[in-house]
């Protein structure tokens, strides 16, 4: 069967032949839906505690196996594919014949370079399968509420009793600080902030005198947020509104419900937790001015004498907050597709990189290829060691747009007069290395332009404004830029597809000397 | 150029005349020509037949078949397209000094017609191999132009040159099968599919290569390689064909099937190659060459008699090469009333000058009645021989 295919192929598209591209797209294939499965199969909620929930399950060990997976299948397709070459025969090619070549090698890398991306794929929709986004949305907001009724330590500045949920968060106390230092310290200090900071420390070290200096009435803190990406977060100023009703009108039972709804929660996610509602909803109301008082560890063990022991109470809640990290991670909104976009651009810059070499080699003779890729590394170390001393990098960027112009006119001009060819290759071979990044720089030059121009009106609130009718392109621009570097791939693409072939195409027949 | 039915009858009397080797080549020559597919299926069928057969047995069960072959070649030939008239190649006065090095190639003329054989001789660092790059466009002339008449004006250089093939003394390793690389080449000539299949088959039915077709490079010898560069150059159906020695390392019978292959290549009917071939096997080249180029520290001289030579007064000396045991004095007094007027000994023959219009039968019949014990008896008088005697 697959001689078949292959005599097939051999016979009629020769290109697909060469390019082993029908296999080894297929075995792309097969590998993305591999590691799609093992990343659905990668989360089970109960166990997403245990592994502390993180963004990172299986990705620092997928990460190595999908780079092996890549170099394999990269190096197996290499060994065929360098097989023939009918572009360096000199075989009559039909029209647009090294045009597909490119898109085929550049598909090939691509698709070969990240699997990982259908691993976290697998992981996302599995995460999406238990927790859609409005059960994280209601699951945030449940364990937001109830975690303000577990304390974790005495002097949670959270619970302090200068907190103002309403006004900027009101005094800010630090329980790393000795405010009685900082007072002394600044006594004398006539400067406004030194007076300042020394009021302040002083209505501190006041506060902390009061028994309810640290109070569940005064908690104010959002142990876990996600307002600006979800609709339907509640926020911190809501969820002490509620809990001050709930404590004015002595509400146990709506406390030890979100106390109940906080531990199914931990259930859930397989979170170790250890926590008696019962005495916690209590607790809140045990002291006057419901002043803290009893406290859950967020470690089950603690070492007593060398031995470890298991705390009576204890909720782990940085496995919590890992958790919900990890599935808001997975969650479709606007950052993580903007994130996912992001890396799929970079995944498409390295495999562009990683062909356009492939197409240097497969275009231009051995000796051109070795010489550029020197070339390329001592003008790097040069432009490198510029950037160091010009600071904003606008310098190196505009050299090396010099560059890409002047390689490009140079070469065309040997190509042109067909003078020599190992010259003319490597000058031709340099363009076409740095077209790549001509857009990007053109774009970091623009979008500098845009900071700088901010900056000199103040960076004010009508800058935008300003922006939009002063500068309207580059106000554009540094509102497009990630789409303007999708677009660059394609127009790089297109550019050494159709530019490049042909420049290769009257390079090849040049005369040596 | 022979006709369709000179070939067959050639092809019947080697048959019947027990050649069946010769034979079998010559009825693939005339199948190749036919250009039809129907013929080409017949042929491999043969083909299969013949492989099957133990040689003792050809002549006995498989010549049976032979006549129906040459039935169905003779009606399914179809009358090749009119060939161009003019060279196809032409370089005038093309010279080349390399930057480095003292060697330079004074100006050379070149006019290589369609079907025409050109052979480049001379003793290794003269020129050939420059002149083939030269030729092929793989260095730059310093002097003199070169017109490739098979490209219209205006051809991108990388289409004139894909209709040019050069083949260098050492030809580049291949990867996979010789049977994946020759048919991957014909698809680039625009065959496609079953006809791929069988016009990439009867190459290298006729190339000898059918027990070879999955061998890889290293399992293959010298001359198998330069006999499955040869098919290639058929296979990509070029205009010109550049071989650059490629009879060297090669042993005799080698030698002799890839200059058979050649003047095949050159004297088809239906696609006839012009063929520029350098080597150092002077005979060899003569044998099957229309016109020898002889390149002498990179000064060119033309064979006597062809178009481009350019001393005409030696075209009626007679020059004869002899090995014997005679002495010096005794040649010279049986053969100096016969004419001769210059005696050279380069320590193994004697080069002897005749006066123009001596015959070498006269010589003959004067070396026959002396009783002189000859050993081996050549005129050289229209070979490039002579340069190398002189």
């Amino acid at each position: 069967m697959i001689e078949r295919i292959q005599r097939h192929l051999l016979t009629h598209h020769p290109l697909l032949w060469n390019t082993r591209a029908l296999w080894v797209l297929g075995t792309n294939i097969l590998l993305h839906l591999l590691f799609l499965l093992a990343g659905l199969g990668s989360v089970q909620p109960a166990r997403l505690g245990d592994e502390r929930g993180s963004a990172a399950i299986g990705t620092g060990g997928l990460v190595t196996f999908s780079i092996l997976c890549s170099l394999l299948v990269l190096l197996v397709w290499l060994l065929f594919y360098f097989r023939n070459n009918a572009f360096r025969n000199g075989y009559r090619l039909t029209p647009g014949y090294l045009l597909r070549e490119w898109g085929l090698i550049v598909l090939i890398v691509f698709t070969s370079l990240i699997y990982h991306e259908s691993f976290l794929l697998g992981k996302r929709l599995r995460v999406r399968q238990f927790t859609n986004t409005e059960r994280f949305v209601q699951e945030v907001n449940a364990a937001a509420l109830a975690m303000a009724f577990v304390p974790d330590e005495e002097d949670d500045p959270a619970y302090f009793v200068l907190n103002n949920c309403a006004e900027n968060g009101g005094i800010l106390y630090n329980n790393s600080t000795n405010y009685q230092e900082l007072a002394d310290s600044h006594r004398n200090d006539t400067s406004v902030a030194g007076r300042q900071i020394y009021q302040e420390s002083l209505t501190i070290l006041r506060a902390l005198q009061q028994p309810d200096a640290f109070s569940y009435r005064h908690y104010c803190g959002m142990p876990i947020s996600y307002a600006w990406d979800y609709p339907g977060m509640t926020g911190a100023d809501e969820h002490h509104a509620r809990r001050i009703r709930w404590i004015e009108a002595g509400s146990r039972d709506s406390i030890r419900a979100s106390l109940d709804a906080l531990v199914n929660l931990c259930n859930r996610y397989g979170i170790r937790s250890r926590i008696h509602t019962d005495s916690l909803a209590a607790a809140v109301f045990r002291l006057p001015g419901n002043a803290l008082w009893k406290y859950t560890p967020t470690d089950r063990f603690v070492y007593h004498e060398g031995v470890q022991q298991e705390n009576a109470s204890y909720l782990l809640t940085d496995d919590l907050r890992g958790v919900f990290s990890f599935i808001d991670d997975c969650l479709p909104n606007r950052r993580n597709r903007q994130d996912h976009a992001e890396r799929l651009l970079a995944m498409g810059y390295t495999a562009f990189g990683l062909a356009l070499l492939l197409w240097a080699w497969r275009r231009f003779s051995r000796k051109v290829f070795l010489v550029t890729l020197v070339g390329v590394l001592l003008w790097s170390i040069l432009i490198g060691l510029m950037s160091i001393g010009s600071g904003d990098g606008s310098g190196p960027s505009v050299i090396i747009l010099c560059l890409f112009v002047a390689f490009g006119l140079l070469g065309l001009f040997f190509l042109r007069s067909r003078e020599n060819k190992t010259a003319t290759g490597v000058l031709l071979l340099w363009h076409f290395l740095l077209s790549a990044a001509v857009i990007p720089l053109i774009l970091f030059l623009c979008n500098q332009s845009y900071d700088r121009l901010r900056w000199s009106y103040n960076n004010n609130e009508l800058w935008e404004r300003i922006a939009q009718q002063r500068h309207p392109v580059l106000y554009w621009i540094e509102g497009h830029t990630g789409t303007l570097l999708a677009l660059n791939f394609a127009l790089v693409l297109l550019y050494i597809g159709l530019a490049g072939n042909r420049s290769a195409r009257s390079w090849q027949p040049m005369p040596e000397e | 150029m022979p006709q369709l039915s000179e070939r067959l009858a050639e092809v019947r009397s080697y048959f019947a005349h027990g050649d069946h080797h010769l034979g079998y080549r010559r009825l693939l020559d005339a199948a190749l020509e036919t250009g039809n597919f129907d013929v080409y299926r017949a042929t491999l069928r043969f083909c299969d037949e013949w492989d099957a057969t133990p040689e003792a047995d050809r002549g006995r069960t498989v010549t049976d078949r032979v006549s129906g072959l040459l039935a169905l070649i003779e009606t399914g030939h179809r009358p090749p397209p009119p060939a161009g008239t003019g060279p196809r190649l032409e370089a005038e006065g093309v010279a080349k000094r390399y930057h480095q090095g003292a060697f330079s190639l004074a100006p050379v003329n070149v006019r290589l017609h369609h079907g025409q054989i050109i052979g480049l001789v001379g003793e290794n660092g003269n020129g050939k191999t420059t002149l083939l790059r030269l030729l092929n466009g793989d260095l730059r002339p310093d002097a003199g132009t070169i017109r490739y008449h098979f490209a219209p004006a205006g051809t991108a250089a990388y289409d004139v040159r894909s209709r040019i093939a050069f083949i260098p003394q050492r030809p580049q390793s291949w990867y996979g099968s010789l049977m994946d690389n020759l048919q991957f080449a014909s698809t680039f000539a625009g065959l496609t599919g079953e006809e791929n299949e069988l016009w990439t088959e009867m190459v290298i039915a006729r190339m000898g290569l059918r027990p070879y077709r999955t061998y890889n490079w290293s399992r293959i010898s010298s001359g198998y390689k330069m006999r499955f560069e040869l098919a290639r150059t058929l296979l990509r159906k070029p205009q010109v064909l550049l071989l650059d020695e490629p009879l060297a390392n090669l042993d005799m019978l080698a030698q002799q099937i890839i200059l058979e292959d050649l003047k095949f290549l050159a004297a088809s009917e239906t696609m006839p190659l012009s063929i520029i071939l350098s080597s150092q096997q002077l005979y060899e080249v003569e044998k099957v060459s229309n016109e020898v180029i002889f390149l002498q520290r990179g000064v060119a001289r033309y064979q006597p008699g062809a178009p481009l030579d350019e001393a005409p007064e030696e075209k009626t000396a007679l020059v004869l090469e002899l090995e014997t045991a005679a002495t010096r004095d005794e040649l010279e007094a049986l053969l100096g009333p016969a004419g001769l007027q210059q005696l050279t000994f380069n320590g193994g023959v004697h080069i002897l000058y005749f006066a123009p219009g001596t015959g070498t039968g006269d010589v003959l019949t004067l070396l026959g009645g002396s009783g002189l014990p000859v050993r081996y008896f050549r005129d050289i008088s229209h070979s490039s021989r002579r340069f190398f005697v002189a």
